[in-house]
Parts: C-alpha cells; sequence; structure tokens
C-alpha cells in the first residue's frame, strides 16, 4: 500500500509502506493513525532530502531493522561504510548536513550512522584550526581554557 | 474517537517523554497533525532558533570576559553541530586521537568528544603515594582510577594517611568544581581498579561514596570480607561490574584467602545472610576468580540481580570452617526460592556435583538477561547441565569444562546456537569422542560463533579432513545415479554409508578469533610427512572455512610452520592481525627461507634468490594444498569442477572458479628435463559463501576464458613422480600472482609470534624472531616470556 509523504514545499511523494516505514517517526504514526490516505506532511524535510532519503530507503527496503542494543558501546562502533552507501553521500556539504538532519528526525538511525561517519571521515586527521575553518566554528575558548584541554589532552596520551 | 501519538522527545539536557492526544472525527482519512513533534528532538526549526539565539547570547556575555572569542560570528555554523546528540554521534565515529583533538574546536565540540574518551590516573602506594601530586591535579577530567598498593599491612604508618587524605579531599572539591569537559558538576571517575592488599573499608569505601558515577570495580588481591561487599552495594548503589581476582590459591596468604570470609552457624544467626537487604542491583557483569565466597553471599547476589547478563565464576571455594554440618540443597527448592531466605548450598564439596547444577538452576530462574556463563565446575556432564541451560534463552556466550559437550547439551540449547558468539571449553577427564564430536556439530550450526577458546587434550582434527568421507560420498552417490544399487549406500562394496552430515564444515564464517590448544598424547609412530599432512590440513581449512579471522593462537605438538608444512595457507586470511604458532614438542629447524614469502615487497635480491632455489617452488606446492583438507593436494592439478563439487558438498560454494593454462610459448625456466609443457593451474579463487551467514570473500584473481576450462590437466606430472616440476617463468610468476598476490600477504598483521618448544638450547626463538623481523620489520615480535603473558 503506498503511503503520501508531504515536504516542506508541499510537494507529494507516493512510496511503499515498507520503504516508509525505514523511517521509525512514520512507522509509528502509520500504527497509531491506522488505515488512511491521508498525506503525512513532514514541515522539516524539503522535497529534495526527502528525494534523497526515499531513494536511501528504497535501497535498503530488505535490510533487516536494526534493534537497539542497550549494552551498544559507542567506543565500539565500527566505522566502515558500505559502497554503495559511500556513494549515495558523496553530496555537497550542504546536502550532507540536511541529509543527516532528516534521518536525525525521521528516526532513521543507519542513514544517520552513514551521515555521521561521512562527517567523522572528513574531521579525521584534521586540526583544530582546520575543523573549524571547514564547518565556520567559532573557537569560545579562553587562553587559559585552551591550555587546559591541552594538558588534559596530554594526559590521555600518557595512558 | 482517539488516537494517541507518543514520542520521545530528548532534549540536550534531559530526557523526557512528551505524549500527546488528538482527536478526530474522520475515520477514512485520518490527518497526520502531529508530525511537528520531532522524534529524537532536539531538531525542530523553532528549538534550533531559541537555541541559536542562547548560545549567541552566551557568547556575547562571555566576549566581555574574553580577550580573542569575538573572532567570527556564528550565522554560518551548520545546525547539525549545534544538536549535542547528532555532534556527539559523528564524534564516535572519528578515532581516539581525533577525538582528542576535536576537543580543541569549541566548548560544545569539547563536551561532545569527553563523552567518550577515557582518561586514567595511577595512584600506587609503596606504602606512601608515589608523585601522587600529578594524579591529584587530573582528578578533574579522569574517567578511571587505578589504585595500587604494593606492600602491605600500613595502616599503622601516620605517613601514609596524607596522601589518602589529600586524595579523598581532592575527588570531592573536584566533583563540586564545574569544568570545560566535566559539564555535570560531579565527578567523571566512573572505573575503580583496586590492587594489592588494600584495607576496602577503610581506604577505599570513602573514597566510593563520593563518586556518583562510579559503576565499575575491580579488585585484585584486595581485603575483602562480607561486612565490606555490603557496605560497598550500600555505597555504590549503581554498580554495574564487579569483578574480584585473586592470585592462583597457592600465592594467597591467609589474610587474602579469608575473602568473604566463613563464618560460625552462630554468627548467622545472628547477622543473617542477606547481604543485599532485600535491594535489587544494578549489576551486569560478575567476575569472581579464585575467591572463598561463602554460597550464600554468591546466592543472595545472584537473587538480587536480575539484570546480570555476564557472570564468570572460576575457581570458587566455599569456606571449610563451620559449627555444624551444612544440610545440602535440592533443585526444586531453589528455583521456587526468591523470595525464600536460602538454606545451606555448597558450590564445590562432596555434594558439589548435584549443587552445581542447582547453582545454574537458580541463575536461570533468577537472572533471565544472562547472556555469558562462565562456569568451571567440574561435577557436570553434559544432560544435567541441560537442563538447567534450558530457560536461559539469551545465552550467546558459554564457558563450560570440555567434558560438558554432549548431543545432549547440544539438543538443549538447539535454538540459541546460531546466535552464540563466543564458546570456551576447558580440558576435563573425558572419553574425548563424544565431546569431539558433539564439539564439531557445534561449530558447524554455529554461524555467528566469533570466538573459539579450546584448551582440550584432543581436538577432533579428523573432522576437518574430509577427503576419504567425500570421495565415499562421491563413489555412492555416482553409484545410486548410475543404478549399481537400488538404495544408497546398500551393496555399494565401499564401506559404510556416508550421510551429507557427515562432511559438514564448521559454519561460523564470522569467526575473528581462534585459540586452539591442545595436548595429546606423543605419537610415536607419526612421521614427518604425517605431521606436514596435518598441519597442511588444519591451516588450509582455517584460512578456507573462517576466512574473517583476525587473532589466532595455535598450540599443537607436532605443528610444522616450515614451508613444506603449509603456515602460507594462512595468507589467505586477509584480516589476520595476530598469529601466535607454538609447537611444544616438535624440533624442525626453521630456516630464512621458511620465512621469505612473508615479504610485503620482497627486493630484487630476494626474488632472485627465491627463483634461484627451491624456494618458489616450495611456497607454491604448499599454496597448491590449499584443499587438501576435501581431499585435493594439489590444486594445480585437479578438475576444477572436482573442486567446485566437493566445496559445493561441504556446503561452500565456488561460483566463479576458473583455470588458467599456460601456454606453452612462455620462456621456459626449469632445472630439470621433462617434456611436460602444460601446467594447469587452479586459481582459486572462490566466492565463499553460505546461505545462513550472507558472508562473502572474493578472491578470484585470475581473468582467463572459461574454455581453458575444458582442456585436459597434463597427465605427465604427478606429485611424488620423481619428476621435478615445471614451471615457465612468465608461468609461473602469473601462478603465483593467482594464488596470492604479494599484497594480501597479512596487510594487516600487527604480531607474530613462532614457538618452535619449551627447551630451547639453540636460541632457536631469537633466530626465529631474527627472520620474522627481516622480512616484516612493522610487526611487532614477542621478545620474551613474560611479554608474551602479559599480551
Amino acid at each position: 500500500m503506498p503511503v503520501t509523504l508531504t515536504s516542506l514545499d508541499n510537494q507529494e511523494f507516493k512510496v511503499d509502506k515498507e520503504v516508509a516505514e525505514r523511517s521509525i517517526l512514520i512507522k509509528n504514526m502509520i500504527e497509531d493513525v491506522g488505515e488512511s490516505d491521508a498525506p503525512i506532511p513532514l514541515p522539516n524535510v524539503s522535497a529534495a532530502v526527502l528525494t534523497k532519503v526515499i531513494e536511501y530507503c528504497e535501497h535498503h527496503r530488505n535490510d533487516p531493522v536494526q534493534v537497539q542494543d542497550e549494552t551498544d558501546d559507542p567506543r565500539k562502533r565500527s566505522n566502515d561504510i558500505e559502497e554503495w552507501d559511500m556513494k549515495f553521500m558523496q553530496v555537497d556539504q550542504e546536502m550532507l548536513f540536511e541529509i543527516i538532519l532528516a534521518a536525525n528526525y525521521l528516526d532513521i538511525k543507519p542513514l544517520l550512522d552513514v551521515g555521521c561517519k561521512t562527517v567523522a571521515n572528513i574531521i579525521k586527521g584534521k586540526t583544530p584550526e582546520e575543523i573549524r575553518k571547514a564547518f565556520n566554528i567559532v573557537n569560545d575558548f579562553t587562553p587559559e581554557e585552551e591550555a587546559q584541554i591541552k594538558k588534559e589532552n596530554e594526559w590521555a596520551e600518557d595512558r | 474517537m482517539v488516537w494517541l501519538f507518543s514520542t520521545h522527545h530528548r532534549s540536550s539536557s534531559s530526557s523526557t517523554t512528551t505524549t500527546t492526544t488528538t482527536t478526530s472525527s474522520s475515520s477514512s482519512s485520518k490527518p497526520y497533525h502531529l508530525l511537528l513533534l520531532s522524534p529524537r528532538s532536539s531538531f525542530s526549526k523553532n528549538s534550533l532558533k531559541a537555541k541559536h539565539s542562547s548560545h549567541k547570547r552566551t557568547q556575547s556575555r562571555n566576549c566581555k570576559n574574553k580577550s580573542d572569542s569575538a573572532r567570527t560570528s556564528m550565522g554560518s555554523t551548520p545546525v547539525v553541530f549545534l544538536i549535542p546528540e547528532v555532534l556527539e554521534r559523528i564524534l564516535s565515529f572519528v578515532p581516539s586521537r581525533d577525538r582528542l583533538r576535536a576537543r580543541l574546536v569549541s566548548r560544545d565540540w569539547c563536551r561532545a568528544s569527553t563523552a567518550h574518551l577515557d582518561f586514567s590516573a595511577h595512584w600506587v602506594e609503596h606504602p606512601v603515594a608515589k608523585e601522587y601530586s600529578e594524579t591529584l591535579q587530573r582528578l578533574g577530567v579522569v574517567t578511571e582510577f587505578h589504585y595500587r598498593l604494593e606492600t602491605m599491612y600500613y595502616e599503622e604508618m601516620v605517613e601514609v594517611d596524607v596522601p589518602w587524605r589529600r586524595l579523598r579531599d581532592r575527588i570531592v572539591s573536584s566533583g563540586r568544581v564545574q569544568s570545560i569537559s566535566n559539564g555535570s558538576g560531579s565527578s567523571r571517575i566512573r572505573l575503580f581498579d583496586c590492587r594489592g592488599s588494600i584495607h576496602v573499608r577503610s581506604r577505599l569505601l570513602p573514597l566510593f561514596a563520593t563518586l556518583p558515577q562510579l559503576t565499575v570495580v575491580r579488585f585484585e588481591g584486595c581485603d575483602l570480607s562480607r561486612v565490606t561487599l555490603k557496605s560497598l552495594f550500600r555505597t555504590c548503589p549503581r554498580l554495574q561490574v564487579l569483578e574480584v581476582r585473586n592470585p592462583s590459591e597457592r600465592t594467597l596468604n591467609l589474610r587474602q584467602k579469608g575473602l568473604f570470609a566463613a563464618v560460625s552457624s552462630a554468627e548467622e544467626e545472628r547477622e543473617g545472610w542477606h547481604l543485599l537487604q532485600g535491594r535489587q542491583t544494578r549489576l551486569e557483569r560478575v567476575v569472581l576468580h579464585t575467591v572463598t565466597i561463602h554460597p550464600r553471599i554468591l546466592e543472595d547476589l545472584i537473587l538480587h540481580s536480575p539484570s546480570l547478563n555476564e557472570l564468570a565464576l572460576t575457581q570458587i571455594h566455599a569456606p571449610q570452617v563451620y559449627d555444624t554440618p551444612m544440610p545440602t540443597w535440592t533443585t526444586s527448592t531453589l528455583t521456587s526460592a526468591n523470595n525464600v531466605p536460602p538454606s545451606t548450598w555448597i558450590i564445590d564439596s562432596n555434594s558439589g556435583h548435584k549443587d552445581s547444577v542447582a547453582f545454574v538452576d537458580l541463575l536461570a530462574s533468577s537472572c533471565p538477561k544472562l547472556k555469558s556463563l562462565k562456569y568451571d565446575a567440574t561435577f557436570f556432564r553434559g544432560n544435567e547441565l541441560t537442563g538447567a541451560l534450558g530457560p536461559l534463552t539469551q545465552l550467546q556466550q558459554l564457558n563450560i569444562p570440555y567434558l560438558c559437550m554432549s548431543r545432549v547439551l547440544l539438543m538443549a540449547i538447539e535454538p540459541r546456537i546460531p546466535t552464540m558468539t563466543r564458546l570456551d571449553l576447558l580440558s576435563g577427564v573425558s572419553s574425548m569422542t563424544f565431546e569431539m564430536r558433539a564439539l564439531h556439530e557445534f561449530l558447524c550450526s554455529a554461524v555467528s560463533l566469533e570466538t573459539l577458546v579450546c584448551t582440550v587434550e584432543v581436538f577432533g582434527e579428523q573432522y576437518l579432513d574430509l577427503g576419504c568421507a567425500l570421495q565415499k560420498l562421491e563413489d555412492e552417490t555416482f553409484e545410486a545415479e548410475s543404478g549399481a544399487s537400488d538404495e544408497i549406500g546398500e551393496g555399494g562394496g565401499a564401506g559404510p554409508f556416508i550421510s551429507r552430515n557427515e562432511v559438514k564444515v564448521w559454519g561460523c564464517r564470522n569467526l575473528k578469533e581462534v585459540h586452539l590448544r591442545v595436548s595429546p598424547r606423543p605419537d610415536p609412530t607419526a612421521s614427518l610427512e604425517d605431521a606436514r599432512r596435518s598441519s597442511r590440513i588444519l591451516f588450509g581449512y582455517l584460512s578456507k572455512v573462517c576466512p574473517r579471522l583476525t587473532k589466532i593462537t595455535l598450540e599443537r605438538p607436532g605443528l610444522d610452520c616450515t614451508l613444506d608444512g603449509g603456515l602460507c595457507l594462512l595468507t589467505g586470511l586477509p584480516d589476520l592481525e595476530r598469529l601466535h604458532v607454538r609447537v611444544p614438542s616438535f624440533d624442525t629447524l626453521l630456516n630464512l627461507w621458511d620465512f621469505s614469502w612473508m615479504a610485503q615487497e620482497p627486493t630484487r635480491l630476494q626474488r632472485l634468490a627465491d627463483m634461484m632455489s627451491t624456494n618458489n617452488s616450495r611456497f607454491e606446492a604448499a599454496m597448491r594444498a590449499q584443499y587438501e583438507w576435501l581431499g585435493i593436494p594439489d590444486c594445480a592439478r585437479s578438475d576444477p569442477s572436482l573442486i567446485r563439487s566437493r566445496l559445493r558438498m561441504v556446503g561452500l560454494s565456488s561460483p566463479e572458479v576458473k583455470s588458467t593454462i599456460i601456454s606453452k610459448d612462455t620462456m621456459t625456466m626449469t632445472t630439470t628435463a621433462t617434456t611436460a609443457t602444460a601446467v594447469r593451474t587452479f586459481s582459486d579463487l572462490s566466492e565463499i559463501s553460505t546461505a545462513s551467514s550472507h558472508t562473502a570473500i572474493s578472491m578470484d584473481l585470475s581473468e582467463r576464458s572459461k574454455e581453458d576450462l575444458t582442456r585436459p590437466p597434463s597427465p605427465t606430472l604427478s606429485r611424488g613422480s620423481g619428476r621435478r616440476q615445471v614451471y615457465q617463468a612468465g608461468a609461473g610468476r602469473e601462478m603465483m600472482a593467482a594464488i596470492i598476490p604479494p599484497e594480501q600477504r597479512w596487510p594487516q598483521l600487527k604480531r607474530l609470534l613462532i614457538e618452535q618448544r619449551a627447551g630451547d638450547r639453540r636460541n632457536q626463538q631469537v633466530i626465529i624472531n631474527g627472520f620474522i623481523k627481516k622480512f616484516r620489520p612493522e610487526v611487532q615480535v614477542f621478545e620474551n616470556a613474560s611479554e608474551r603473558t602479559s599480551n
């Protein structure tokens, strides 16, 4: 059964229910409302981003649903990205961030992870100054704080 | 009509749940009004705007006090970095070195990065704490604290107390001061590791009381008592991990041995046995090793730890001092005793066998979430363990004595075998045959197994050598198909009927670690060639059946690490990081050329030396024996369809198997006269996969046409015919590249150790390490025994 999704700019997308249900948010909505023809408004996602999200969900429609493991240790997370996902994420930085936001909003954990891994790969190997420059981040430390953090980092490397 | 929308709204600072109710009269087109709510929440345009503006206000407020903080505006900072959860998630995928650097980007980044970083501090009393001022400085950021005492009985010394009091005061004060990376305003210490004969009650408990985030406590050789343990749970109600380890029993002194000391029945009457006094713990992991603990205390602990998912009990002893003889407890009373004060029960005594089973029963009824069980009670029989393990539906890791392995056990845990991730087997006196068979069957079914540890006397290596069984099966199939006999297996004249179940291989394609220590009695009748063959079978089997192995420890008498023994077959494991081969009773001299194949980028001189000598041909011969375990000693001269069919028979598939015929016109480089003109090379190159695990490894290295498959192999070449094999220079290189390309030789390898035997009179270990260093300078070798032990 197709489901209609409406983007921020009022474009409508018809997708299979099982594709739409890759989003936990939409899945919960459909379960709560039951059978309904009404379009599902997604006012935080633009049409361009929604197109990409649907493309991802279409490709991964048959993947097993990830079960949230209580003992999921962030220290043990893998940084591998599948080949298709890597190509899928070859977009400009703005679109990449939009996809991450949309995945966070729609609660599509695998897509969120792929987006976060892609950004993590950008961060990898960069100095703090390079990171700030790459993402327009303001350095809001006082010199004393910065010195303190540098010292703490040395302790961590001592381990 | 009412619809209930429930979304989990987690703000950046705290986690709350928002539940909203709406009504609608229409049933056919129910509107979705509430999608403006974000599920994970911190994201909604308005909330972000609010966050953004408040951030700006904070920044401008901060700017007044800072010298150079007003460098750029916040206008273009991507929104994604303003959501703490998303930023934390992004940084969780960054390597720890980069995460450390990321702490210097901004305050938000510092907090998000620190969440996944561990800082440790060491406090060493000797008996006076050494260099403690630096440790005290670090306390604001420390997550792991290691407290070590190197001398004993120090309580009376006054100078010991001064640094300790400073430590306590600093922990308390560091908890009160809110730092950049410590946004919560409490001490970040979550792990406390204590070693030595520290008086826990007077020294450690006062510290624990000031650590609200403490969840992991480890004691090694510390003075613990039942009363202390009681206080520990009262002081640290959030405790999730408790580990108590002691040195081997022989080295324990009287004081340490009295952990959870035995008490008289009079004391028992007076104080009762309720360690937790009815309170539930949050314990998820309990490890007790070489501990004397009263069964009732352990029992109380288990009964009140419903979240327990890992339990390891090794060398547990019950106290020996009692005023009155202890009655034993039966299984039936145990299982129904959740709310009943337990009576006496002994783990390790004359009636231990029965009570061990009762103990597992208790576990099953009290800890339904248990995923990992390690229990070395030697009283078990497989069928007795069976009933007890039945209710543990989430069990994934099992560590039991080898003799528990039986078909009955397999039947009991059958539904869980495909999801089990770890199996540890300890040696025990047994009849071997049943256990070996059961272990093999387990491994054939355990498709999710990632770690296998076997410290056993005899490992069922005969189940790895499938050549004879496959041959018989083929003969029977042929006879059945050709109508030679009406029923398969009857009248074939080829011996007993072989079922397909007998030619199964391990199902654990994702096996990452294997630790195999076998100690059979030496067989004086075994020849050198037998040893080499069994080595090639083991190495070939592991490389083909478990292609994801990263850590291998093999200890077995007679294992041959020379070129002829086929250690090089393990090069089929691209992810291998660590290899330790120990041969306790075999004295084959290893030479430089036995390691030359390990070189990632051999020099021209090395290549020339290998070509001029027999090194290349011996290496190639070993590589061509990669399917010897399938009864194909030389895959270069076997029909590829035979290999394909045998792989299929054992549940492995090789859809892209190709062969290469090397043309006659390539330049011949040989040292002996022979008429052979063509060498058929089989490049393995199989895509191994199983339907269950969906794991595939593509190793297709050859790109020759399928027409070549139709040509028959050269009949003139046969192994052991006395003739030297002939390879063309171009062909040899091509074949080598086809079998295993140079860049595939353990690119991930970090540690390698090959030990020949315990009594190393010729100092061969140093020589072997030198060989390894020569060809793989980046690989760490173990220089001495202590290093090996620590690693």
